[in-house]
């Protein structure tokens, strides 16, 4: 089974400890990890994706990825508001949010609280038992959205400059 | 694990390392030079080798993916140095085509390891 997968926690700390766990579970073959990366949201209610030190210059792809992906555990409508906002990730995100209030119907998958961190990942797994019981003893919350045509025209091409192919050190600032 | 699974996992290993390697180089770009390319450009198509050796092995639905992805990492590796690009300009847009055909390459063969992985898992699952 192909999803994506948001892993909510309330610190970037336990987010690294997760993200540095979900890629060891790929190490033993329990799952197949395709992308991940984590993003923070802080106290001020911008999101930011927590890159390598190594990666200047993609940022902007990156403002685009986040507001899509953002939009994409948002639902359809989400989505074009993500994707639409460019480079200004936490602007993006913020009109997801208001989507979600003004579209109770179309439940929201995944949202970012102020002051936390989420692992967002393109993942197969066979079992989602063994995910869920990972995350959980970290104090992670576990939403998933089927990888299909749908969700993948959705997101467009930016997740695939978005997510990491391999475990990264994610830098704060 | 197979011959073939461990071969598979192995290049995905190697792609995701050279993903890595040229991050790196992009960083330092600004003094990167052709000659450097060159050397990158010869492990870009080493993987492409690799990957192509074992396309034959993997189920219909990530023989596609593998390759196109081969077909991005061969073009990435026969770019060669335009006289009319200001060097600089050259060895980034050298850099970000290999970045791009990489990252094609390790999502490809990570999609060929969860099928092989899947099929193991099947295999073995209570009946």
């Amino acid at each position: 089974m192909n999803t994506y997968i948001a892993v909510v926690f309330p610190s970037g700390e336990k987010a690294h400890l997760a993200l540095r766990k979900l890629w060891n579970l790929d190490e033993e073959g329990a799952l197949t990890v395709h992308g991940a990366a984590i993003v923070h949201r802080d106290g001020m209610g911008h999101i930011r994706v927590s890159e390598r030190n190594t990666d200047l210059g993609m940022r902007t792809a990156v403002g685009v990825g986040i507001g899509a992906l953002l939009g994409l555990f948002a639902g359809p409508i989400g989505a074009a508001v993500g994707a639409l906002a460019g480079g200004t990730a936490g602007a993006a995100a913020d009109a997801v949010k208001e989507d979600q209030r003004e579209n109770t119907a179309d439940e929201a998958f995944f949202t970012l609280g102020h002051g936390q961190s989420a692992i967002v990942a393109d993942i197969s797994e066979n079992l989602t038992s063994i995910l869920d019981e990972a995350m959980q003893p970290i104090g992670g919350t576990v939403y998933r959205r089927m990888n299909t045509a749908t969700t993948n025209a959705a997101f467009g091409p930016y997740y695939s400059n978005y997510l990491y192919p391999y475990y990264y050190d994610p830098k704060y600032n | 694990m197979t011959k073939s699974q461990s071969v598979l996992e192995k290049t995905r290993a190697d792609a995701q390392d050279l993903h890595k390697k040229i991050s790196e180089k992009m960083e330092k770009a600004e003094n990167a030079t052709w000659a450097e390319v060159k050397a990158t450009q010869a492990e870009v198509n080493d993987l492409g080798h690799k990957m192509k050796a074992l396309t034959d092995d993997q189920a219909d639905a990530v023989k596609t993916g593998i390759k196109a992805a081969i077909a991005k990492l061969d073009a990435a590796g026969e770019l060669v140095e335009t006289k009319t690009d200001a060097a600089k300009d050259g060895v980034k847009h050298a850099h970000t085509a290999m970045l791009d055909s990489v990252h094609k390459a390790t999502q490809s063969l990570s999609a060929a390891v969860a099928s092989a992985r899947a099929t193991v898992a099947h295999a073995i699952e209570p009946k």
